[in-house]
C-alpha cells in the first residue's frame, strides 16, 4: 500500500527530470474533449509501468508524459484530446510549473493504486456515482463487502470508496416510503442474514464494526472517498459505539432512550456535537446533513452552486490535487445527505468546498493515523435530485463534468510519490 | 413500589372486585397515556398505563398498553412479569406464550423463547395455526431463518407437505434460494392451477438471474417428471424455458400440452406466435407446419399459414444474410432449408385458398416485396403491389401498396406513371404519409432536374422536425442548393446517375457517375461521385475498388468534406466485407487522427475498441 504521501512538498522539480524525449501532454482546462478519460488514460500508463507528471494547477491540472505512437493512440480511441510537445517546449512548462510566484506545482505519479469500492452483492435500485465514474474512466476496481472488510483484506488496497451506504443499520432509512418494495425486504434479509452469518446478532452491530475496520484501515495509512450519506452515516456508527439507536424497525428492539447523549465524538472522523433524528420514518439520520433531505428543500438547480476553496499548490499539495478543476464554481447536487453544516465539522478537518453565504460544506478532506479520508456531500454530480428507481447517469454525456472530477481526483491522489516537506 | 408488588396487588385486587367499566378519571387519564404515546414520551406514558391496570387488572387494553410501553423503554423483565401475570388470568393462552417468548428474544435469552414457543406447538403440534403464529412472531423479530424451519416442522408434524407453500416460496425467493422458491412454487401450482399467472409474475422478479433461472428450471423439471400430465405445471415449465430463450424445448413441451389439453393446435398456434415475435424464427416455422398438420380449427387456419410464410421467409433471408457473411451457419441436412422460393409458394397458396380476403392481400404485399427485393421481378412486383387496393380499399396496407407500386415504377423507368400515383396518393387524410408522399415527389423532380419545384418541396418538408423525414429533406435540399450555384449541368448529370443507381442499375450507374467527374473535375460535386462510385463498386462485389477509389479521395481531395465519411467507409469495408481487422483499425485510427472531431469519430473509437476486444 502507498502510505502517507502527505509528508509535504520537496524543493520543487527535485523530483522531476527534464527529459529530451517528445512529450505528451493532456491538458484539463475547458479545451479538453472528455475530462473524465483524461484521468482514465493517467492510469492506464501508471498500470503499464509509465510515469506520470501531474501539474498542479496547470490548465486546469494537466497530465504530462513521454509521448509513444501507443499512448497517443490510447488517447484517440478514449476521445481524449492531447498535445505532442516538443522537449523544449516541456522544459518550458515544467520551469514555469516551479516558478515560486506561481500558485502550481508538479506530482509525480508513479504507481497505479489499487482500488476497492465497497457495495453489496445484491441490486441496489440506484446508482453509485463513483462506480459510474471508475467504470466511464475505465480504471479498474475491486468490490469489497461486509466479509472482507472485517476479515482484513482492505490492506490489499490502496483506495477505499464508500458511496450512498448506511453505517448505522437502519437500511438507509427508506423505511417510510419503501418498507413494502421488493427490493427493500429482501436487501433487509440479506443483510440480516449476512449479519448473522458474520457472528452479529444485528445488523447495526455489524455495521459498526464496518465502520471500526475502516477507520483501522485509515488509521494504517489507507485513502478512504466516501459520499453522499456514506459521510454522515460513517461517522455517526462511530459514535454510537455499543449504543443501540436503531429504532425496531430495523433491529427488532426499540433504541436506547438516551442515545443522543451517549455519542461519543471522539471516536469520529469528521464531526462532532452532531444530534440524532431518532424519527424512524423520517429519512435523515441527524443534523450533519444540509439542507435536511426530509422534506427536500425546494431550490432552484439552476442557481445552486458550490465554490472550490483555493490552496498553495507548493505548501498545501493535497488539498490542491483534491480540488483542482477547470472551473471554481461546480453545480450543486442533493442527496440523502446533501453537505455537511459548518458548525459540526471538527477543527482539524480541511474543508474543500463550500455554498457561499450557507452553512453549507460541501467537500471536505481530513487525516486519521497515517491515512487520509476525503468526504463529498451529494449522490450525482450531474443528476441533481437522484431519486430511487432513476436510471443510471449515462456519463458520455456530461464528459467534461467538474463534479465527477473532483471524484476522480481522489482516484490518483494515492498515486502520487512521496515528497519532502517544503521549508 | 417496584413491579412485583403491584401485580401482586392487581392479582388481589382483582379477585375482589368486580370488572367495572371506565370511569371518567380513567378516560382522561388513558387519553394522557396514549398522548404521551404517541409523541414518543414512553417515561410519562408507562407510569399512567401502570396506574390504569392497577385499577382495572383485567382490562386488555391496559395490558396491551403497558407490554408495549416496558418493550418501548427496553424494561424486559418487567415485560415478562406482566405478561406471566396475564396468562394467569388467560391460562395457556397461545397468543400471550407466544408474545412472552417474543419479549425472551429481544431480552437475549433465546433459549427461553425457543422454549416458550415449543411449549405452545407441543400443546396441540397438529394445529397449523399455532406455527402460523409462532411463525408470525418470530418474523417480527426478523428470525426468518427460523420461521422457515418452524414451517418445515409444521408439515413434519402435521403430515401434510402442502402446508405454508406460498410464505415457503416468498421467503426461499426473498433469501436467494431459487431451487427451493421454485419447488414451492410448483406445490403452489399443483395445488391451485389458476394461481399460474401470479406464479409468473412472482417468480420473474428473479428468473433475470442465470443462477435462478438455471436452479428454477432443474426443480420444475423434476416435478414435471414426477407429474407429467398436470397441464398448468408443463405451461409453467415452458414459460421457464422460453424465459431462457430455449424455444426448442418450449415447443416439445406446447406440443404436449395442446395434446393432452385437446386444443387442436391453438395452443401450439399461440406459443409459435411468440416464437415469431421474439425472431426464434425456425422454431416458428416447426411449430406453424405443425399447427397446420394436425388441423387447427377453421378460425385460426389462415393466420397459420400466414405466419408459416412470413417466418419462412425472413428466416431464408437470415439464412442468406449469413451464408453470403461467410459465417459457416449450417442447416440440418435432414430438413429443408427455407428459400425465398418456398415463401412465395406459401403466399401464393394463401392467395389461392383465401381470394378477395385480407389476408390474401397481406400475402399480395409479402409477394410484391419479395420479388422487389430479392428476385427483382418488377413486373411481378407491380402485379402484385397493385391488386391489393382492390381487395382492402382505404385501408393502411391499401396505402402502402400504392406507394410501393410507385417505387417500382421509377426503378421501371416509368417516371411519368410513378407521379401520377403518387399525385393520386396526396389526397390521403393521414398527414404524415401525404409528407412522405411529398417526398417521393420532390425525389422525383430531382431525378428529372426540376431542382428549383424540388426545393419548394423539401424546404417545406424539412420544418417539420419532429420527423425522421425532415432530415432526409434536409439533406437533399442543401445537396441540391449547394451543386445548382456552379450551374445546373453538372448537377443534372449527377442526378440522373443517383437515378441509375436508384432504379439498381449499378454498371450504367458507375459508368454515369465515372462521367460526372470527367466532365466537371472542378466541381464541388466530385467528391459526392466518388462517393457513390467505391458505393456502387461495393454493391457490385468489388470491395477491393471500393478502397482503392474511397482511399485515392481522402488523398486527393483535401478539401473534400466527405474524407471522414470515406475514411470509416474504408474502415467498415476492411472490417465487414475484407475480413481485415488490422487494416480496418488503421482506417479507424487515420480518421481520429485527421479528424478528431468528425461526426464519425465517436463511431469509430467504438469499432476499433470492439477490433481489439476492449472489454467495453
Amino acid at each position: 500500500m502507498i502510505r502517507g504521501i502527505i509528508v509535504g512538498l520537496l524543493v520543487a522539480g527535485s523530483s522531476v527530470s527534464l527529459q529530451t524525449q517528445t512529450k505528451l501532454l493532456i491538458t484539463m482546462d475547458g479545451g479538453q474533449t472528455d475530462h473524465l478519460k483524461s484521468y482514465g488514460v493517467a492510469f492506464w500508463l501508471l498500470e503499464q509501468g509509465g510515469t506520470v507528471d501531474w501539474l498542479l494547477n496547470y490548465r486546469g491540472g494537466s497530465f504530462l508524459m513521454d509521448y509513444s505512437d501507443i499512448l497517443a493512440r490510447e488517447c484517440r480511441v478514449r476521445a481524449v484530446k492531447f498535445e505532442e510537445i516538443g522537449a523544449g517546449q516541456a522544459a518550458i512548462i515544467l520551469a514555469d510549473v516551479q516558478r515560486d510566484d506561481a500558485n502550481t506545482d508538479i506530482v509525480r505519479l508513479e504507481k497505479a493504486p489499487r482500488i476497492a469500492v465497497y457495495v453489496p452483492p445484491n441490486f441496489k435500485p440506484w446508482d453509485d456515482a463513483v462506480t459510474l465514474a471508475l467504470e466511464y474512466a475505465e480504471i479498474p476496481y475491486t468490490k469489497v463487502w461486509d466479509e472482507e472488510v472485517l476479515s482484513g483484506k482492505l490492506s490489499e488496497y490502496d483506495w477505499l470508496h464508500l458511496h450512498h451506504e448506511d453505517f448505522t443499520g437502519q437500511y438507509g432509512k427508506f423505511y417510510a416510503n419503501y418498507r413494502h418494495a421488493q427490493w427493500y425486504i429482501q436487501q433487509q434479509m440479506l443483510y440480516e442474514r449476512e449479519a448473522k452469518r458474520l457472528g452479529f446478532k444485528k445488523v447495526s452491530d455489524e455495521k459498526k464494526a464496518v465502520a471500526r475496520a475502516i477507520k483501522e484501515y485509515i488509521g494504517q495509512g489507507g485513502f478512504m472517498f466516501a459520499m453522499c450519506s456514506a459521510t454522515d452515516s460513517y461517522d455517526i456508527a462511530l459514535a454510537a459505539g455499543d449504543i443501540d439507536i436503531c429504532d425496531v424497525m430495523f433491529d427488532g428492539d426499540p433504541p436506547d432512550r438516551d442515545a443522543t447523549n451517549r455519542l461519543d465524538f471522539a471516536r469520529t472522523l469528521a464531526f462532532e456535537g452532531f444530534a440524532l433524528d431518532k424519527n424512524p420514518l423520517r429519512y435523515e439520520y441527524s443534523d450533519i446533513d444540509i439542507p435536511t433531505s426530509d422534506p427536500p428543500p425546494l431550490r432552484d438547480p439552476g442557481t445552486d452552486y458550490f465554490t472550490l476553496f483555493e490552496f498553495s499548490a507548493k505548501y498545501d499539495p493535497v488539498p490542491t490535487m483534491l480540488t483542482q478543476n477547470h472551473v471554481n464554481m461546480v453545480r450543486g447536487f442533493m442527496g440523502q445527505t446533501t453537505a455537511f453544516r459548518k458548525s459540526l465539522i471538527k477543527r482539524t478537518v480541511v474543508q474543500l468546498a463550500e455554498r457561499e453565504g450557507t452553512e453549507e460544506i460541501k467537500y471536505l478532506h481530513g487525516n486519521f493515523g497515517r491515512g487520509t479520508f476525503t468526504w463529498y456531500g451529494g449522490h450525482d454530480p450531474e443528476d441533481y435530485q437522484h431519486a430511487v428507481g432513476d436510471p443510471p447517469t449515462d456519463l458520455n454525456l456530461y464528459r467534461n463534468s467538474p463534479g465527477y472530477r473532483l471524484i476522480l481526483n481522489n482516484v490518483l491522489f494515492p498515486a502520487a510519490k512521496k515528497k519532502q516537506q517544503k521549508t | 413500589m417496584n413491579l412485583r408488588s403491584i401485580l401482586v396487588m392487581v392479582f388481589l385486587l382483582a379477585g375482589i372486585l368486580p370488572a367495572s367499566a371506565q370511569t371518567p378519571d380513567a378516560t382522561v387519564k388513558l387519553r394522557l397515556a396514549q398522548s404521551f404515546e404517541r409523541s414518543g414520551e414512553w417515561e410519562r406514558a408507562v407510569p399512567l398505563y401502570e396506574s390504569l391496570l392497577f385499577s382495572d387488572p383485567k382490562n386488555f387494553v391496559y395490558f396491551e398498553a403497558l407490554r408495549r410501553g416496558y418493550i418501548q423503554l427496553k424494561e424486559y423483565d418487567k415485560a415478562i412479569e406482566l405478561i406471566r401475570y396475564r396468562i394467569t388470568l388467560q391460562p395457556e393462552s397461545p397468543l400471550l406464550l407466544s408474545s412472552l417468548g417474543g419479549v425472551y428474544y429481544q431480552k437475549g435469552e433465546e433459549q427461553k423463547a425457543d422454549s416458550v414457543w415449543q411449549s405452545v406447538l407441543r400443546s396441540n403440534p397438529t394445529n397449523i395455526s399455532l406455527y402460523r403464529m409462532i411463525a408470525g412472531e418470530m418474523m417480527e423479530y426478523r428470525l426468518y431463518d427460523r420461521a422457515i424451519s418452524l414451517f418445515l416442522q409444521a408439515r413434519q408434524a402435521t403430515g401434510d407437505a402442502n402446508v405454508f407453500t406460498g410464505e415457503l416460496a416468498n421467503l426461499y425467493g426473498a433469501f436467494q434460494q431459487y431451487e427451493n422458491a421454485a419447488r414451492e412454487y410448483v406445490r403452489l401450482l399443483t395445488q391451485q392451477p389458476s394461481q399460474l399467472a401470479d406464479i409468473q409474475s412472482r417468480m420473474s422478479l428473479f428468473l433475470s438471474r442465470p443462477e435462478a433461472l438455471a436452479t428454477a428450471t432443474k426443480a420444475v423439471r423434476e416435478a414435471l417428471d414426477a407429474k407429467g400430465n398436470l397441464i398448468p405445471l408443463r405451461q409453467f415449465y415452458a414459460w421457464i424455458l422460453m424465459e431462457g430463450k430455449e424455444y426448442s424445448g418450449a415447443l416439445e413441451q406446447y406440443r404436449i400440452i395442446d395434446r393432452y389439453s385437446r386444443a387442436r393446435g391453438i395452443e401450439l398456434f399461440n406459443f409459435a406466435q411468440r416464437a415469431f415475435e421474439e425472431r426464434e424464427l425456425g422454431t416458428a416455422v416447426k411449430a406453424y407446419q405443425e399447427v397446420l398438420a394436425i388441423p387447427p380449427p377453421k378460425e385460426i387456419q389462415p393466420a397459420a399459414r400466414l405466419g408459416l410464410a412470413r417466418a419462412t421467409e425472413e428466416l431464408s433471408m437470415v439464412i442468406d444474410s449469413t451464408v453470403a457473411a461467410g459465417s459457416g451457419v449450417q442447416w440440418p441436412v435432414s430438413e429443408t432449408r427455407p428459400s425465398i422460393g418456398s415463401a412465395l409458394g406459401l403466399f401464393d397458396a394463401i392467395i389461392r385458398d383465401y381470394p378477395g380476403t385480407p389476408i390474401a392481400a397481406q400475402a399480395y404485399f409479402r409477394i410484391g416485396v419479395i420479388k422487389r427485393d430479392r428476385s427483382l421481378d418488377l413486373d411481378g412486383a407491380l402485379a402484385a403491389f397493385t391488386g391489393i387496393p382492390s381487395i382492402v380499399p382505404d385501408s393502411p396496407l391499401a396505402r402502402e401498396s400504392s406507394l410501393a407500386a410507385a417505387g417500382v415504377l421509377i426503378a421501371r423507368n416509368d417516371l411519368k406513371a410513378a407521379r401520377v400515383r403518387y399525385v393520386s396518393l396526396l389526397g390521403n387524410s393521414d398527414p404524415l404519409f401525404r409528407d412522405r408522399v411529398l417526398y417521393h415527389l420532390a425525389e422525383l423532380d430531382y431525378f428529372d432536374a426540376s431542382f428549383d419545384t424540388s426545393i419548394v418541396v423539401l424546404k417545406r418538408l424539412s420544418l417539420q422536425s419532429s420527423t425522421d423525414l425532415a432530415n432526409d429533406a434536409l439533406e437533399l435540399q442543401y445537396f441540391i442548393e449547394e451543386n445548382l450555384g456552379a450551374g445546373s449541368e453538372g448537377l443534372t448529370l449527377f442526378a440522373s446517375s443517383d437515378l441509375l443507381m436508384c432504379q439498381r442499375r449499378y454498371p450504367e450507374a458507375l459508368e454515369s457517375f465515372r462521367e460526372v467527374i470527367r466532365r466537371f473535375p472542378q466541381a464541388l460535386l466530385v467528391d459526392d461521385a466518388k462517393m457513390r462510385i467505391g458505393e456502387i463498386q461495393l454493391l457490385l462485389g468489388k470491395p477491393l475498388e471500393a478502397v482503392e477509389t474511397l482511399r485515392s479521395m481522402t488523398k486527393e481531395m483535401t478539401s473534400s468534406i466527405l474524407r471522414d465519411r470515406a475514411l470509416m467507409r474504408v474502415g467498415e469495408i476492411y472490417e465487414q466485407k475484407l475480413n481485415n481487422p488490422m487494416l480496418a483499425l488503421e482506417a479507424y485510427e487515420e480518421l481520429l487522427k485527421l479528424f478528431p472531431m468528425s461526426l464519425h469519430a465517436e463511431e469509430a473509437r467504438r469499432r476499433m475498441r470492439r477490433l481489439r476486444g476492449d472489454a467495453i
